[in-house]
């Protein structure tokens, strides 16, 4: 017999002080969805099965110590922190789960600038770490648009990339060790060292994990020298996406490191850059780091683009000023919400990627068929953002109007419709339907196909790791009915 | 010289309007000058009210049906057409800056306004006012005679009245004018619900990261236990998620309080000149670069929500 | 019903920080890197006239709306957006001369629209917009027209084929007035009226109708200019400055954090109240 909600509270109770399990009903209905819902949670429409409570706890050992009671009794359990997924990743999708919040382990445990790392713990912002650095001349190099909300253990279990990813890599990069606690209660530790050639990188089962191995604890991530004075902006307007990509290519094959590269079309372009770039797509670089190498980089960039006709260099303070605002805090997160009960209309984003050979199809019959087959479409248009020597990615963004539906009818009627489309064709040309966002809870339906001959690896690591079935389930995999 | 204010005596805020002109003209001392005060009314019963209130002494009081800015703009014309007064001032409320400004065109003068400071020179009258929503002051000088401006809000001030028993008032009666025939039917309400931002001394300031109309509700709650006044920036008031009478800033109130407590606002300056003569501020926001922590006295960056309950459970049990 | 709205884009001041405050020598401050929005009264402007429309789907005697800017290429974006959002007309007035401070000059040339290329019923617009922050454009343009003026509008309402019924906020409480057209309507404070979002079918369908593109130069502004520039200059512009000390409460749980705030900074701030 599974336990009810009371005796999981009770079991709960036994285990920490009682002020940290949450079982008001509002917090609780808020903590059963993420961004995905963002339309139920305005209209106060909750469709998920409600958890049993959210646990703040506020050591490793409390982690352990609740993972341990819900492993015992078979109940699921969310990991969450900064709370800014989108993907469905902190949905409830199992009746009477525990959400653990890990918000509380707040403490930046050590920033040791001689060996060039900082450890913290998961509910570290990484806001408040890249603050702490900047102010003695450091960074963590990490900045993904959902800074000022995200923490270190989130970032870490979803794989999270930021703006100035061509030079820095994503979090794996940036990963040195870790601590992770797994369902039986076991706290693992991950060293700190360079590099090591001891087996298997088992940083890569937790890095990305999404909640569904363990639950991350404590992060040690490197840090770099921070000059942002140094800091070089290009921007270009230009025709086509093609010619876009081109120029990204090259970039990045004659062995140029910008921190930013990114491509907009017009059609996301218009919201930041219609003031100067209106109808044109619009390509950005930053070059950061020691002086010689910024100012390298950026005149070779140039010399690159000086090469294609169709590219017209804008004034440096426009991208400056985008810069700056690029980053969703929480006042604009609500400022969306008040214009989406008022206007009716909601947006999404969905990110892929694949080799340059293949990226412009992905992009072109992508929105081809996004404005041919989806009723109320507002928006449909995207950007590159985060490039690689082999290829990059595409982001591609979309915006409805809600037309004659239920809050509980959005997903089904627009959402799913679109994001499948683009998974859809992003597999079918040999890209990943995941870039950066994470699987979360509402592609897992292509995560076979995603993975083909190679899933039998993820599923292994899934029964090895939670042989039971309790951490986070329905996230990266599907729940199977029995 | 000579200046004219204008006063409607038929709105229930005739005091306040008095008040802040008091305080207007106290910080805009100009000299030599004389000072005329014309007053519409439309109840004999508030006169004695009307006088007492008045920033001069010489006081012109017109009777008229009722505030209707075409008649009132025909019987200032006919009144004022002896080219006398330099300078007319106008209240900061809704009629005072319609007037100033149609009244300017008809007498072929020139307007400005939500002016804050002037200075009157022989052949032109410097005004100092703010702009670029609030992010700056401009200093204007207006060349054409008669000068006419509608005041900044925040000028009033309760201390300062006249205390003369000396009044020299002439009374015209200008029930007759009807420009406004244009209007087929006409029906004023009342607010609901009179809030008093302007006059509170305690002030809850709710932006946009309050994020549901639920989370305003709960503020409301707190901030009348804690006996506070709930004031909320643009993006909450023009969600409807509070009557627009609790919007703060320059197209609402603008507010002095002892003490307000700013919670989930970004501090644009729109808003900010709002709460701008506060003595303390204290604010509460989650983003550390938001521009209301700069402008706060203290700061705590963190949920606003978790703060603010924990705040309202000490304030409670020590009460 | 023939319905002019006017309406401005203005920079999106909030993305200004303190240091892009900068004042040149003709008192010019450089806001063209930041993003053009709508005037936040204008796009209330807009979406109540678009909702007058709405309700009047199946009546005999439709609205005809147009809208109006005066501005450069850049504003075409805009005006797009509202043939997509079905205005019969957009009419850009080009002009690329500073009229920050010169309502009188952008009253003039509008009434001179109604009066000589396109007459209206009824021309509704916000009542301020965030540059020069003048508020007297519908004031003035009403006086021009020498037509009367409702301010403070919040909702707008078909009476019958040449009256409405406009609600707006008066200082003495909510006015409700049954009007004669013609008027000018002058756009306040309005809850829930961000503008409508068109679809992408409606924009490839009617959002490429020509904009109308008349010069400012053909309305003789600059005897207007010339006056304006006199009667009332623009001496001098800086920056205000909010700032104060924005001491940071350091502590580790909000329980903390409001503990101090109590105890050191509220606790006799509060006895005193």
């Amino acid at each position: 017999m599974p336990l009810t909600r009371e005796q999981i509270v009770e079991g709960l109770i036994e285990i920490l002080e009682s002020e940290k399990i949450i079982t008001d009903e509002q917090v609780l209905k808020e903590s059963s969805i993420d961004r995905f819902r963002k339309y139920e949670d305005i209209n106060g429409v909750y469709t998920q099965p409600i958890p049993a409570a959210v646990v703040n706890v506020e050591s490793t050992e409390e982690v352990s110590a609740v993972l341990k009671f819900a492993n015992e009794n078979t109940i699921n359990v969310v990991p969450r922190t900064g709370r800014s997924a989108t993907e469905g990743g902190l949905e409830t999708a199992l009746e009477n789960s525990i959400v653990v919040d890990g918000s509380g382990m707040n403490k930046i445990i050590k920033i040791d600038t001689y060996n060039m790392q900082a450890t913290a713990e998961c509910g570290v912002s990484l806001e408040e770490l890249e603050n702490r650095l900047r102010e003695q001349g450091y960074t963590t190099g990490h900045s993904p648009q959902s800074k000022p909300l995200a923490q270190m253990g989130g970032l870490v279990a979803t794989r999270s990339i930021g703006q100035f990813s061509t030079l820095y890599g994503g979090i794996e990069d940036m990963l040195v060790g870790l601590e992770a606690v797994f369902p039986n209660g076991k706290i693992s530790r991950i060293k700190n060292v360079p590099r090591r050639a001891a087996g298997p990188d088992i940083r890569h089962i937790i890095i990305g994990n999404e909640g569904a191995l363990c639950y991350i604890t404590e992060v040690t991530v490197k840090i770099f020298k921070y000059m942002p004075e140094n800091n070089t902006f290009l921007g270009y307007t230009l025709d086509n996406m093609k010619t876009g990509f081109e120029i990204l290519r090259e970039v990045m094959v004659n062995g140029y490191k910008p921190s930013v590269a990114r491509l907009y079309d017009p059609e996301d372009g218009a919201y930041h850059f219609s003031h100067f770039a209106e109808d044109k797509c619009v390509l950005i670089f930053m070059a950061e780091g020691p002086k010689a190498i910024a100012e390298a980089t950026g005149k070779a960039i140039e010399d690159i683009v000086a090469k294609y006709d169709e590219c017209k260099k804008v004034k440096t303070q426009y991208i400056k000023k985008w810069f700056n605002h690029l980053n969703w805090d929480p006042a604009k997160v609500a400022e969306e919400r008040v214009e989406i009960m008022e206007t009716q209309n909601l947006g999404f984003t969905t990110e892929v990627s694949g080799t340059w050979d293949i990226i412009n199809d992905i992009y072109e019959v992508c929105i081809e068929r996004i404005r041919n087959e989806i009723p109320d479409i507002t928006l449909i248009g995207g950007h590159s953002s985060h490039s690689y020597i082999n290829g990059t990615n595409m982001y591609f963004v979309y915006y409805y109007n809600l037309v004659d539906i239920k809050p509980e009818e959005e997903i089904a009627k627009y959402h799913y419709p679109i994001q499948d489309i683009i998974v859809e064709e992003t597999l079918k040309a040999g890209g990943s339907m995941c870039h950066h966002h994470g699987v979360g809870k509402h592609r897992t339906h292509f995560i076979e196909e995603e993975y083909q001959s190679s899933y039998h690896m993820l599923e292994a690591l899934k029964k090895s790791f939670d042989p039971k079935g309790i951490m986070n389930m329905g996230t990266i995999l599907p729940i199977k009915s029995k | 010289m000579k200046y004219t204010v204008i006063l409607n005596g038929c709105s229930s805020s005739f005091i306040h309007q008095a008040e802040e002109i008091r305080g207007f003209l106290s910080d805009n001392k100009q000299n030599p000058t004389l000072g005329y005060t014309i007053i519409f009314y439309n109840d004999e019963a508030k006169k004695d009210e009307l006088m007492t209130n008045s920033p001069t002494t010489y006081i012109k009081l017109v009777k008229v049906i009722r505030y209707q800015p075409e008649n009132f703009l025909e019987i200032l014309e006919k009144l004022e057409n002896n080219k006398e007064t330099s300078l007319y001032i106008f209240p900061s409320d809704f009629a005072g800056s319609e007037l100033s400004v149609r009244f300017a065109y008809r007498l072929l003068g020139s307007s400005l306004v939500s002016v804050n400071k002037i200075k009157l020179e022989k052949n032109e009258l410097i005004c100092h006012k703010a702009l670029y929503s609030n992010n700056m002051q401009g200093e204007f000088a207006l060349r054409k005679k008669p000068y006419c401006i509608s005041i900044a809000k925040g000028f009033s001030n309760k201390k300062q009245s006249l205390k003369s028993t000396k009044y020299l008032v002439f009374k015209v009666d200008m029930t007759d004018i009807e420009k406004d025939d244009f209007i087929k039917k006409y029906d004023l309400k009342k607010p609901e619900k009179v809030i008093g931002l302007e006059d509170s001394k305690f002030l809850l300031a709710a932006g946009r990261g309050v994020r549901t109309r639920a989370k305003v509700e709960r503020l409301e709650m707190i901030a009348s236990e804690i006996g506070a006044k709930l004031g909320v920036s643009r993006p909450i008031a023009m969600n409807a998620w509070v009557p627009m009478n609790q919007l703060i800033g320059v197209s609402g109130a603008m507010t002095k309080p002892d003490l307000c407590i700013a919670v989930g606002v970004s501090g644009a300056a729109a808003f900010f000149a709002g709460i701008e003569k506060c003595k303390y501020i204290v604010a509460i926001n989650t983003d550390s670069n938001a521009s209301i922590v700069k402008s706060s006295n203290v700061a705590i960056i963190d949920d606003y929500q978790s703060v603010l309950e924990e705040l309202f459970k000490i304030i409670n049990s020590s009460q | 019903m023939k319905i002019l709205v006017c309406f401005k884009a203005v920079p999106d001041l909030d993305m200004m920080s303190d240091d892009d405050w900068v004042v040149d020598c003709e008192l010019n401050v450089d806001i063209s890197f930041v993003k053009a929005i709508l005037n936040c009264f204008d796009e209330s402007a807009l979406e109540m006239t678009l909702k007058l429309s709405e309700s009047m789907e199946g009546f005999n005697a439709p609205l005809n709306l147009t809208a109006l800017t005066i501005g450069d290429k850049r504003k075409d974006s805009f005006l797009k957006t509202l043939y997509a959002l079905r205005f019969d007309k957009a009419v850009r007035i080009n002009n690329y001369e500073d009229i920050r401070f010169m309502p009188e000059v952008v009253a003039a040339v509008i009434s001179k629209y109604v009066r000589e290329i396109a007459y209206q019923d009824v021309i509704v617009l916000g009542r301020q917009s965030g540059e020069g922050d003048n508020a007297k454009t519908p004031l003035l343009l009403a006086e021009i027209l020498g037509w009367p003026c409702i301010t403070q509008v919040v909702k707008i309402e078909l009476d019958d084929s040449a009256s409405l019924k406009v609600t707006s906020m008066a200082d003495d409480g909510i006015l409700t007035q049954t009007l004669r057209t013609p008027c000018v309507l002058s756009v306040g404070n309005t809850p829930n009226s961000y503008m409508r979002i068109p679809t992408l079918r409606d924009k490839m369908k009617y959002g490429k109708t020509p904009i109308e593109v008349l010069d400012i130069e053909s309305f003789d502004i600059n005897p207007i200019v010339n006056t304006c520039k006199n009667d009332c200059e623009l001496l001098s512009l800086k920056k205000i400055s909010n700032n104060r000390e924005g001491f940071i409460i350091d502590g580790r749980t909000p329980a903390e954090k409001a503990q101090i705030l109590y105890d050191l900074y509220l606790k006799e701030r509060l006895e005193e109240l």
